[in-house]
Protein backbone atom coordinates (compact mmCIF):
# COMPACT_ATOMS: atom_id res chain seq x y z
CA UNK A 1 0.00 0.00 0.00
CA UNK A 2 1.47 3.41 -1.01
CA UNK A 3 1.21 5.63 1.66
CA UNK A 4 1.07 9.73 0.66
CA UNK A 5 2.41 12.12 3.33
CA UNK A 6 1.61 15.33 3.29
CA UNK A 7 3.52 17.86 5.16
CA UNK A 8 2.92 21.23 5.82
CA UNK A 9 4.85 24.23 7.17
CA UNK A 10 3.20 27.18 7.48
CA UNK A 11 4.67 30.14 7.27
CA UNK A 12 4.97 32.65 9.49
CA UNK A 13 3.78 36.46 9.42
CA UNK A 14 0.83 36.48 6.91
CA UNK A 15 -1.01 37.09 9.85
CA UNK A 16 1.52 38.14 12.24
CA UNK A 17 0.48 41.69 12.30
CA UNK A 18 -2.61 40.72 14.22
CA UNK A 19 -2.81 37.70 16.59
CA UNK A 20 0.34 36.07 15.66
CA UNK A 21 -2.02 33.30 14.29
CA UNK A 22 -0.87 30.30 11.53
CA UNK A 23 -3.02 28.26 9.84
CA UNK A 24 -2.74 25.31 8.51
CA UNK A 25 -5.94 23.33 6.35
CA UNK A 26 -5.27 19.68 6.22
CA UNK A 27 -6.73 17.61 3.71
CA UNK A 28 -7.57 13.84 4.96
CA UNK A 29 -6.38 10.98 3.09
CA UNK A 30 -9.42 9.10 2.94
CA UNK A 31 -12.66 11.68 4.19
CA UNK A 32 -14.35 8.63 4.96
CA UNK A 33 -12.84 7.20 7.42
CA UNK A 34 -12.22 8.62 10.89
CA UNK A 35 -9.24 11.07 11.39
CA UNK A 36 -6.47 10.32 13.88
CA UNK A 37 -5.25 13.55 15.72
CA UNK A 38 -2.48 13.56 17.94
CA UNK A 39 -1.21 17.27 19.23
CA UNK A 40 1.60 17.72 21.74
CA UNK A 41 2.37 21.12 23.26
CA UNK A 42 4.94 22.24 25.50
CA UNK A 43 3.45 25.50 26.88
CA UNK A 44 -0.06 26.52 25.78
CA UNK A 45 -3.45 24.77 25.73
CA UNK A 46 -4.97 22.88 22.94
CA UNK A 47 -9.05 23.25 22.21
CA UNK A 48 -10.34 20.85 19.94
CA UNK A 49 -13.74 21.25 18.15
CA UNK A 50 -16.08 18.53 15.88
CA UNK A 51 -17.58 20.19 13.05
CA UNK A 52 -19.53 18.61 9.88
CA UNK A 53 -16.41 18.96 7.81
CA UNK A 54 -14.15 17.16 6.29
CA UNK A 55 -10.78 18.35 6.58
CA UNK A 56 -8.93 19.28 9.67
CA UNK A 57 -8.49 23.14 10.42
CA UNK A 58 -5.78 24.10 12.81
CA UNK A 59 -5.17 27.74 14.10
CA UNK A 60 -1.66 28.34 15.87
CA UNK A 61 -2.20 31.23 18.45
CA UNK A 62 1.21 32.52 19.68
CA UNK A 63 0.65 34.70 22.94
CA UNK A 64 2.02 37.96 23.80
CA UNK A 65 3.87 36.47 26.47
CA UNK A 66 5.93 38.95 27.31
CA UNK A 67 4.21 42.04 27.41
CA UNK A 68 1.53 41.29 29.77
CA UNK A 69 4.15 39.33 32.32
CA UNK A 70 7.83 41.29 32.07
CA UNK A 71 7.78 44.76 33.31
CA UNK A 72 9.18 47.17 31.01
CA UNK A 73 12.87 47.95 31.57
CA UNK A 74 14.00 51.44 33.23
CA UNK A 75 16.18 52.17 30.28
CA UNK A 76 13.23 51.81 27.84
CA UNK A 77 11.58 55.06 28.70
CA UNK A 78 9.76 56.39 26.55
CA UNK A 79 10.35 53.86 24.00
CA UNK A 80 7.70 51.33 22.15
CA UNK A 81 8.48 47.81 22.08
CA UNK A 82 9.19 46.28 18.83
CA UNK A 83 7.50 42.84 18.88
CA UNK A 84 9.65 39.92 17.43
CA UNK A 85 7.81 38.00 14.77
CA UNK A 86 5.31 35.91 16.64
CA UNK A 87 6.41 32.83 15.29
CA UNK A 88 4.41 29.88 16.55
CA UNK A 89 6.65 27.28 14.52
CA UNK A 90 3.28 25.15 13.74
CA UNK A 91 4.29 21.88 11.79
CA UNK A 92 1.07 19.30 10.70
CA UNK A 93 1.85 16.24 9.36
CA UNK A 94 -0.71 14.23 7.60
CA UNK A 95 -0.06 10.66 6.93
CA UNK A 96 -2.97 8.21 5.76
CA UNK A 97 -5.56 10.24 7.76
CA UNK A 98 -2.84 10.81 10.84
CA UNK A 99 -2.53 13.75 11.46
CA UNK A 100 -0.05 14.89 13.71
CA UNK A 101 0.38 18.54 14.93
CA UNK A 102 3.28 20.35 16.58
CA UNK A 103 4.75 23.79 17.49
CA UNK A 104 8.51 24.47 17.44
CA UNK A 105 8.19 27.36 19.73
CA UNK A 106 10.00 27.42 23.17
CA UNK A 107 10.18 31.03 23.74
CA UNK A 108 6.30 31.93 24.45
CA UNK A 109 3.39 30.06 24.66
CA UNK A 110 1.12 28.72 21.84
CA UNK A 111 -2.76 27.92 22.02
CA UNK A 112 -3.56 25.25 19.32
CA UNK A 113 -7.43 25.45 17.91
CA UNK A 114 -8.41 22.47 16.01
CA UNK A 115 -11.39 21.70 13.88
CA UNK A 116 -12.12 17.94 13.23
CA UNK A 117 -14.48 16.23 11.69
CA UNK A 118 -17.01 14.61 13.98
CA UNK A 119 -15.53 11.12 13.76
CA UNK A 120 -11.96 11.54 15.01
CA UNK A 121 -9.63 9.86 17.43
CA UNK A 122 -7.86 12.25 19.21
CA UNK A 123 -4.36 11.71 21.20
CA UNK A 124 -4.07 15.16 23.39
CA UNK A 125 -1.04 16.07 25.33
CA UNK A 126 0.01 19.46 27.32
CA UNK A 127 2.72 20.02 29.45
CA UNK A 128 2.27 23.42 30.99
CA UNK A 129 -0.04 26.81 30.92
CA UNK A 130 -2.90 25.73 29.50
CA UNK A 131 -5.82 23.45 29.54
CA UNK A 132 -7.57 20.95 27.04
CA UNK A 133 -10.79 22.02 25.85
CA UNK A 134 -12.71 19.51 23.53
CA UNK A 135 -16.30 19.42 22.48
CA UNK A 136 -18.18 17.24 20.17
CA UNK A 137 -15.66 14.75 18.83
CA UNK A 138 -16.89 10.98 18.44
CA UNK A 139 -14.20 8.56 18.51
CA UNK A 140 -11.25 7.57 20.93
CA UNK A 141 -10.08 10.79 23.11
CA UNK A 142 -6.92 10.13 24.75
CA UNK A 143 -6.14 13.83 26.64
CA UNK A 144 -2.95 14.08 29.10
CA UNK A 145 -2.26 17.44 30.84
CA UNK A 146 0.24 17.96 33.40
CA UNK A 147 -0.59 21.53 35.03
CA UNK A 148 -3.76 22.75 33.48
CA UNK A 149 -7.65 20.90 33.41
CA UNK A 150 -8.95 18.70 31.14
CA UNK A 151 -12.35 19.49 29.77
CA UNK A 152 -14.47 17.06 27.17
CA UNK A 153 -17.83 18.47 26.61
CA UNK A 154 -20.83 16.82 24.87
CA UNK A 155 -18.19 13.56 23.62
CA UNK A 156 -18.93 10.05 22.69
CA UNK A 157 -17.12 6.86 22.52
CA UNK A 158 -14.31 6.26 24.99
CA UNK A 159 -11.93 8.54 27.15
CA UNK A 160 -9.02 8.13 28.59
CA UNK A 161 -8.13 11.32 30.63
CA UNK A 162 -5.52 12.73 33.16
CA UNK A 163 -4.28 15.49 34.37
CA UNK A 164 -1.83 15.87 37.65
CA UNK A 165 -2.65 18.86 38.78
CA UNK A 166 -6.02 19.95 37.64
CA UNK A 167 -9.86 19.23 37.19
CA UNK A 168 -10.86 16.62 34.95
CA UNK A 169 -14.54 17.08 33.67
CA UNK A 170 -16.11 14.75 31.26
CA UNK A 171 -19.72 14.74 30.01
CA UNK A 172 -20.08 11.67 27.29
CA UNK A 173 -23.41 12.26 25.76
CA UNK A 174 -23.03 8.40 23.85
CA UNK A 175 -20.38 5.76 24.61
CA UNK A 176 -19.01 2.91 23.13
CA UNK A 177 -20.44 -0.29 25.24
CA UNK A 178 -17.43 -2.47 24.76
CA UNK A 179 -14.35 -0.17 25.41
CA UNK A 180 -12.99 0.74 29.10
CA UNK A 181 -12.48 3.70 30.23
CA UNK A 182 -10.14 6.05 32.77
CA UNK A 183 -10.26 9.27 34.56
CA UNK A 184 -7.01 10.38 36.98
CA UNK A 185 -6.20 13.13 38.63
CA UNK A 186 -3.59 13.53 41.17
CA UNK A 187 -5.02 17.03 43.08
CA UNK A 188 -7.90 18.27 40.96
CA UNK A 189 -11.48 16.90 41.09
CA UNK A 190 -13.03 14.23 38.34
CA UNK A 191 -16.04 14.94 37.62
CA UNK A 192 -17.80 12.70 35.32
CA UNK A 193 -21.30 12.51 33.12
CA UNK A 194 -22.56 9.58 31.85
CA UNK A 195 -25.73 8.19 29.64
CA UNK A 196 -28.20 7.16 32.33
CA UNK A 197 -28.00 3.74 30.52
CA UNK A 198 -24.81 2.88 30.31
CA UNK A 199 -23.49 -0.24 31.72
CA UNK A 200 -20.13 -0.80 33.86
CA UNK A 201 -17.87 -1.95 36.41
CA UNK A 202 -16.48 0.94 38.30
CA UNK A 203 -13.33 1.31 40.42
CA UNK A 204 -12.98 4.36 42.35
CA UNK A 205 -9.85 5.46 44.60
CA UNK A 206 -9.51 8.81 46.13
CA UNK A 207 -7.44 9.23 48.95
CA UNK A 208 -8.47 12.73 50.48
CA UNK A 209 -11.48 13.08 48.97
CA UNK A 210 -14.97 11.91 48.56
CA UNK A 211 -16.94 9.63 46.02
CA UNK A 212 -20.48 10.98 44.97
CA UNK A 213 -22.85 9.37 42.34
CA UNK A 214 -26.80 9.48 41.47
CA UNK A 215 -26.55 5.85 39.72
CA UNK A 216 -27.58 3.12 41.55
CA UNK A 217 -24.08 1.57 42.33
CA UNK A 218 -24.09 -1.76 43.80
CA UNK A 219 -21.06 -1.86 45.54
CA UNK A 220 -18.79 -5.31 45.81
CA UNK A 221 -18.48 -6.03 49.06
CA UNK A 222 -16.23 -9.08 48.24
CA UNK A 223 -13.14 -8.78 46.38
CA UNK A 224 -9.99 -7.17 46.97
CA UNK A 225 -11.39 -4.05 49.04
CA UNK A 226 -11.69 -5.21 52.35
CA UNK A 227 -8.97 -7.75 53.62
CA UNK A 228 -7.82 -8.87 57.17
CA UNK A 229 -5.09 -6.77 58.91
CA UNK A 230 -1.96 -8.84 59.94
CA UNK A 231 -3.37 -11.72 58.48
CA UNK A 232 -6.37 -12.18 61.31
CA UNK A 233 -9.00 -14.01 60.58
CA UNK A 234 -11.92 -12.47 58.16
CA UNK A 235 -14.69 -12.95 61.11
CA UNK A 236 -12.66 -10.98 64.22
CA UNK A 237 -12.75 -7.23 64.37
CA UNK A 238 -9.76 -6.39 63.09
CA UNK A 239 -11.55 -5.42 59.58
CA UNK A 240 -9.37 -2.81 57.80
CA UNK A 241 -9.44 -1.37 54.79
CA UNK A 242 -6.03 -0.88 53.48
CA UNK A 243 -6.89 -0.22 49.88
CA UNK A 244 -9.17 3.10 49.33
CA UNK A 245 -10.74 1.33 46.70
CA UNK A 246 -14.05 1.11 45.74
CA UNK A 247 -15.97 -0.93 43.36
CA UNK A 248 -19.29 -1.84 41.97
CA UNK A 249 -21.22 -2.31 39.24
CA UNK A 250 -24.06 -0.14 37.51
CA UNK A 251 -26.60 -1.27 35.47
CA UNK A 252 -25.44 -5.08 35.65
CA UNK A 253 -22.23 -4.46 35.02
CA UNK A 254 -19.56 -4.14 32.26
CA UNK A 255 -16.12 -2.65 31.17
CA UNK A 256 -14.28 -1.39 33.39
CA UNK A 257 -14.75 2.24 34.78
CA UNK A 258 -11.49 3.71 36.48
CA UNK A 259 -11.65 6.67 38.71
CA UNK A 260 -8.61 7.52 40.40
CA UNK A 261 -7.71 10.65 42.39
CA UNK A 262 -5.71 11.55 45.79
CA UNK A 263 -6.40 14.78 46.95
CA UNK A 264 -9.87 15.54 44.50
CA UNK A 265 -13.35 14.36 44.79
CA UNK A 266 -15.29 11.97 42.48
CA UNK A 267 -18.57 13.05 40.85
CA UNK A 268 -20.11 9.99 38.47
CA UNK A 269 -23.40 12.01 37.10
CA UNK A 270 -26.65 10.66 35.40
CA UNK A 271 -26.37 12.54 31.74
CA UNK A 272 -29.76 14.20 32.08
CA UNK B 1 -30.04 -33.26 -25.50
CA UNK B 2 -27.03 -34.53 -27.41
CA UNK B 3 -27.57 -37.26 -30.56
CA UNK B 4 -27.27 -40.62 -28.81
CA UNK B 5 -30.14 -39.00 -26.22
CA UNK B 6 -32.36 -38.21 -29.29
CA UNK B 7 -32.11 -42.12 -30.99
CA UNK B 8 -34.98 -42.88 -29.11
CA UNK B 9 -37.68 -40.17 -29.50
CA UNK B 10 -36.59 -40.03 -32.67
CA UNK B 11 -37.42 -43.67 -33.29
CA UNK B 12 -41.01 -43.22 -31.19
CA UNK B 13 -41.63 -39.99 -33.46
CA UNK B 14 -41.34 -37.58 -30.16
CA UNK B 15 -39.20 -35.00 -31.99
CA UNK B 16 -40.36 -31.97 -32.78
CA UNK B 17 -40.38 -31.00 -36.43
CA UNK B 18 -36.99 -28.76 -36.39
CA UNK B 19 -35.23 -31.39 -33.97
CA UNK B 20 -35.98 -34.06 -36.47
CA UNK B 21 -34.45 -32.37 -39.39
CA UNK B 22 -31.77 -31.63 -37.45
CA UNK B 23 -31.53 -35.13 -36.35
CA UNK B 24 -31.78 -36.47 -40.20
CA UNK B 25 -29.45 -33.70 -41.54
CA UNK B 26 -26.92 -35.36 -38.83
CA UNK B 27 -27.89 -38.37 -39.71
CA UNK B 28 -27.19 -38.77 -43.42
CA UNK B 29 -23.19 -37.71 -43.13
CA UNK B 30 -23.22 -39.75 -40.02
CA UNK B 31 -22.12 -43.70 -40.42
CA UNK B 32 -22.33 -45.02 -36.82
CA UNK B 33 -24.87 -43.28 -36.22
CA UNK B 34 -26.90 -44.95 -38.45
CA UNK B 35 -25.61 -48.01 -37.87
CA UNK B 36 -26.20 -47.37 -33.85
CA UNK B 37 -30.06 -46.12 -35.06
CA UNK B 38 -30.42 -49.11 -37.11
CA UNK B 39 -29.18 -51.66 -34.35
CA UNK B 40 -31.74 -49.91 -31.75
CA UNK B 41 -34.96 -50.24 -34.96
CA UNK B 42 -33.86 -53.86 -35.08
CA UNK B 43 -34.04 -54.41 -31.21
CA UNK B 44 -37.14 -52.88 -30.85
CA UNK B 45 -38.74 -54.23 -34.23
CA UNK B 46 -38.28 -57.57 -32.28
CA UNK B 47 -39.67 -56.68 -28.94
CA UNK B 48 -43.46 -56.03 -30.78
CA UNK B 49 -42.56 -59.46 -32.48
CA UNK B 50 -42.80 -61.19 -28.72
CA UNK B 51 -45.81 -63.11 -27.83
CA UNK B 52 -47.97 -61.45 -24.96
CA UNK B 53 -47.75 -63.10 -21.70
CA UNK B 54 -51.50 -64.08 -20.92
CA UNK B 55 -51.95 -65.55 -16.98
CA UNK B 56 -53.24 -69.04 -16.56
CA UNK B 57 -56.53 -69.80 -14.75
CA UNK B 58 -54.34 -71.59 -11.95
CA UNK B 59 -52.33 -68.37 -11.17
CA UNK B 60 -55.52 -66.23 -11.27
CA UNK B 61 -56.77 -68.88 -8.53
CA UNK B 62 -53.84 -69.39 -6.38
CA UNK B 63 -53.60 -65.11 -5.96
CA UNK B 64 -57.13 -65.02 -4.67
CA UNK B 65 -56.60 -68.13 -2.25
CA UNK B 66 -53.79 -65.76 -0.52
CA UNK B 67 -55.34 -62.72 -0.69
CA UNK B 68 -58.31 -64.01 1.46
CA UNK B 69 -56.16 -65.49 3.74
CA UNK B 70 -54.36 -62.22 4.43
CA UNK B 71 -58.06 -60.47 5.02
CA UNK B 72 -60.06 -63.01 6.57
CA UNK B 73 -58.06 -64.45 9.10
CA UNK B 74 -55.66 -61.65 10.60
CA UNK B 75 -52.43 -62.55 11.87
CA UNK B 76 -52.96 -62.96 15.89
CA UNK B 77 -50.42 -60.74 18.34
CA UNK B 78 -48.12 -62.01 19.85
CA UNK B 79 -48.99 -62.89 23.77
CA UNK B 80 -46.90 -61.75 26.65
CA UNK B 81 -46.48 -59.40 29.00
CA UNK B 82 -45.49 -56.61 26.60
CA UNK B 83 -48.49 -56.54 24.76
CA UNK B 84 -50.29 -55.82 27.91
CA UNK B 85 -48.51 -52.51 28.31
CA UNK B 86 -50.59 -51.31 25.13
CA UNK B 87 -53.61 -51.33 27.52
CA UNK B 88 -52.49 -49.30 30.64
CA UNK B 89 -50.85 -45.77 29.46
CA UNK B 90 -50.27 -44.99 33.01
CA UNK B 91 -47.76 -47.96 33.72
CA UNK B 92 -46.05 -46.72 30.21
CA UNK B 93 -45.75 -43.35 31.33
CA UNK B 94 -44.18 -44.75 35.00
CA UNK B 95 -41.76 -47.36 32.77
CA UNK B 96 -40.83 -44.28 29.95
CA UNK B 97 -40.00 -42.30 33.50
CA UNK B 98 -37.98 -44.88 34.67
CA UNK B 99 -36.10 -45.35 31.60
CA UNK B 100 -35.43 -42.01 31.17
CA UNK B 101 -34.14 -41.62 34.57
CA UNK B 102 -31.72 -44.50 34.32
CA UNK B 103 -30.30 -42.71 31.00
CA UNK B 104 -29.69 -39.65 32.36
CA UNK B 105 -27.55 -41.59 35.71
CA UNK B 106 -26.33 -43.39 33.04
CA UNK B 107 -25.26 -41.02 30.68
CA UNK B 108 -23.81 -38.80 33.27
CA UNK B 109 -21.57 -41.78 34.72
CA UNK B 110 -20.69 -42.32 30.89
CA UNK B 111 -20.28 -38.82 30.03
CA UNK B 112 -19.15 -36.94 32.65
CA UNK B 113 -15.48 -37.25 32.10
CA UNK B 114 -15.97 -36.46 28.38
CA UNK B 115 -18.10 -33.31 28.96
CA UNK B 116 -15.61 -32.65 32.28
CA UNK B 117 -12.38 -32.88 29.53
CA UNK B 118 -14.98 -30.88 26.69
CA UNK B 119 -15.60 -28.00 29.34
CA UNK B 120 -11.72 -27.77 30.39
CA UNK B 121 -11.13 -27.32 26.43
CA UNK B 122 -13.38 -24.81 26.17
CA UNK B 123 -11.98 -22.59 29.24
CA UNK B 124 -8.36 -23.27 27.73
CA UNK B 125 -9.95 -21.80 24.55
CA UNK B 126 -11.12 -18.72 26.55
CA UNK B 127 -8.22 -18.10 28.18
CA UNK B 128 -6.32 -18.22 25.21
CA UNK B 129 -8.22 -16.10 22.85
CA UNK B 130 -8.62 -13.73 25.89
CA UNK B 131 -4.55 -13.34 26.02
CA UNK B 132 -4.29 -13.14 21.90
CA UNK B 133 -6.79 -10.18 22.50
CA UNK B 134 -4.58 -8.59 24.82
CA UNK B 135 -1.41 -9.17 23.83
CA UNK B 136 -2.74 -7.95 20.24
CA UNK B 137 -4.46 -4.39 21.63
CA UNK B 138 -1.72 -3.90 24.06
CA UNK B 139 0.77 -3.63 21.19
CA UNK B 140 -1.69 -1.17 19.41
CA UNK B 141 -0.72 2.72 19.16
CA UNK B 142 -3.66 4.11 20.68
CA UNK B 143 -3.85 4.49 24.58
CA UNK B 144 -7.55 3.39 24.58
CA UNK B 145 -6.92 0.37 22.63
CA UNK B 146 -4.29 -0.48 24.98
CA UNK B 147 -5.96 0.57 28.32
CA UNK B 148 -8.83 -2.36 26.49
CA UNK B 149 -5.71 -4.87 26.65
CA UNK B 150 -4.97 -4.11 30.08
CA UNK B 151 -8.47 -5.17 30.88
CA UNK B 152 -8.45 -8.04 28.60
CA UNK B 153 -5.24 -8.95 30.29
CA UNK B 154 -6.48 -8.56 33.60
CA UNK B 155 -9.59 -10.90 32.80
CA UNK B 156 -6.86 -14.10 31.69
CA UNK B 157 -6.42 -16.90 34.39
CA UNK B 158 -3.45 -17.99 35.16
CA UNK B 159 -1.57 -16.07 32.24
CA UNK B 160 0.92 -17.33 30.33
CA UNK B 161 4.79 -15.73 30.43
CA UNK B 162 4.20 -13.24 27.47
CA UNK B 163 0.83 -11.44 28.91
CA UNK B 164 2.44 -10.85 32.48
CA UNK B 165 5.26 -9.97 30.39
CA UNK B 166 3.52 -7.60 28.51
CA UNK B 167 1.35 -5.79 31.51
CA UNK B 168 4.71 -5.15 33.22
CA UNK B 169 5.43 -3.46 29.78
CA UNK B 170 3.06 -1.22 29.66
CA UNK B 171 3.21 -1.18 33.58
CA UNK B 172 7.32 0.65 33.22
CA UNK B 173 6.96 1.81 29.63
CA UNK B 174 3.59 2.71 28.67
CA UNK B 175 3.17 6.91 27.24
CA UNK B 176 -0.10 6.87 29.07
CA UNK B 177 -0.63 7.34 32.67
CA UNK B 178 -4.25 5.96 33.04
CA UNK B 179 -3.23 2.49 31.42
CA UNK B 180 -0.07 2.50 33.67
CA UNK B 181 -2.35 2.50 36.71
CA UNK B 182 -5.02 0.37 35.07
CA UNK B 183 -1.88 -2.31 34.83
CA UNK B 184 -1.52 -1.69 38.29
CA UNK B 185 -4.32 -3.56 39.14
CA UNK B 186 -3.58 -6.24 36.71
CA UNK B 187 -0.92 -6.84 38.35
CA UNK B 188 -1.49 -7.21 41.31
CA UNK B 189 -4.25 -10.26 40.47
CA UNK B 190 -1.31 -12.28 39.55
CA UNK B 191 0.82 -11.22 42.84
CA UNK B 192 1.19 -15.04 43.81
CA UNK B 193 4.22 -14.81 41.10
CA UNK B 194 7.32 -13.33 43.35
CA UNK B 195 8.99 -12.18 40.18
CA UNK B 196 5.73 -10.08 39.54
CA UNK B 197 6.16 -9.04 43.33
CA UNK B 198 9.52 -7.95 43.08
CA UNK B 199 8.87 -6.27 39.60
CA UNK B 200 6.07 -4.03 40.85
CA UNK B 201 8.76 -2.73 43.53
CA UNK B 202 11.47 -2.02 41.45
CA UNK B 203 9.29 0.05 39.14
CA UNK B 204 8.57 2.57 41.57
CA UNK B 205 11.46 4.68 41.10
CA UNK B 206 11.00 4.57 37.53
CA UNK B 207 7.27 6.38 37.29
CA UNK B 208 7.04 9.83 36.60
CA UNK B 209 3.96 9.62 37.43
CA UNK B 210 2.89 9.87 41.55
CA UNK B 211 0.06 9.16 41.00
CA UNK B 212 0.92 5.41 40.09
CA UNK B 213 4.04 5.44 42.46
CA UNK B 214 1.06 5.52 45.09
CA UNK B 215 -0.95 2.99 43.23
CA UNK B 216 2.40 1.31 43.65
CA UNK B 217 2.62 1.34 47.15
CA UNK B 218 -1.38 0.62 47.59
CA UNK B 219 -0.54 -2.56 45.61
CA UNK B 220 2.37 -3.95 47.53
CA UNK B 221 0.38 -2.81 50.78
CA UNK B 222 -2.90 -4.70 49.80
CA UNK B 223 -0.96 -7.89 49.29
CA UNK B 224 1.44 -7.96 51.79
CA UNK B 225 4.48 -7.89 50.17
CA UNK B 226 7.02 -7.31 53.28
CA UNK B 227 9.83 -7.85 50.86
CA UNK B 228 8.80 -4.49 49.84
CA UNK B 229 9.94 -2.42 53.14
CA UNK B 230 13.44 -1.73 52.51
CA UNK B 231 12.34 0.25 49.08
CA UNK B 232 9.33 1.91 50.84
CA UNK B 233 12.05 3.48 53.62
CA UNK B 234 14.20 4.24 51.03
CA UNK B 235 11.46 5.96 49.17
CA UNK B 236 10.08 7.81 52.17
CA UNK B 237 13.73 9.39 52.98
CA UNK B 238 14.57 10.34 49.55
CA UNK B 239 13.25 14.01 49.00
CA UNK B 240 13.39 13.35 45.15
CA UNK B 241 9.92 11.66 45.58
CA UNK B 242 6.91 13.65 45.78
CA UNK B 243 5.88 14.89 49.25
CA UNK B 244 2.60 12.71 48.89
CA UNK B 245 4.36 9.19 47.31
CA UNK B 246 6.49 9.47 50.29
CA UNK B 247 4.13 10.26 53.26
CA UNK B 248 2.68 7.17 51.52
CA UNK B 249 5.69 5.02 51.31
CA UNK B 250 5.97 5.52 55.85
CA UNK B 251 2.44 4.88 55.69
CA UNK B 252 2.86 1.85 53.56
CA UNK B 253 5.84 0.80 55.80
CA UNK B 254 3.65 0.88 58.97
CA UNK B 255 1.01 -1.35 57.22
CA UNK B 256 3.34 -3.99 56.50
CA UNK B 257 5.30 -4.47 59.88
Amino acid sequence: MTKTIGIIFVCAGFLAAQDSVEKATVPLHDPSRPAKIQAHLMTGGITVKGYDGKEVLVEAHARHGGEEHESTPARAEGMRRLELPGNAGLEVEEDNNQVDIKTSSFNRPVDLVISVPRKSSLELKCLNGGDIYVEHVDGDIDANNLNGKVTLKNVSGSVLAHSLNGEVFVTLDRIDPSKPMSFSTMNGDIDVTLPDNFRGNLRMKTDHGEIFSDFDVKIDSGGGGITTADGKQKDGTYHLRFDRTLRGTVNGGGPEFQFTSFNGQIYIRKRK
Amino acid sequence: MNLEEMIPPYLAGQLTPTEKARFEAELSGNAALRAEVEHLREFWEALDTLPKEQPSAAMRARFYQKLNELTKTPQPKAPGWFSKWNLRPIQQFGLGLVLFTMGIFVGHAVDSSRVSLQIAQLHDEVRSMRQTVALSLLDRQSANARLEGVSWGSQVERPDREVSTALLTALNHDANVNVRLSSVDALEGLAGDPAIRSALVDSIPTQESPLVQIALIDALVQIHDTAASVELVKISRDPAYNPNVRQRAGWGIQKLQ
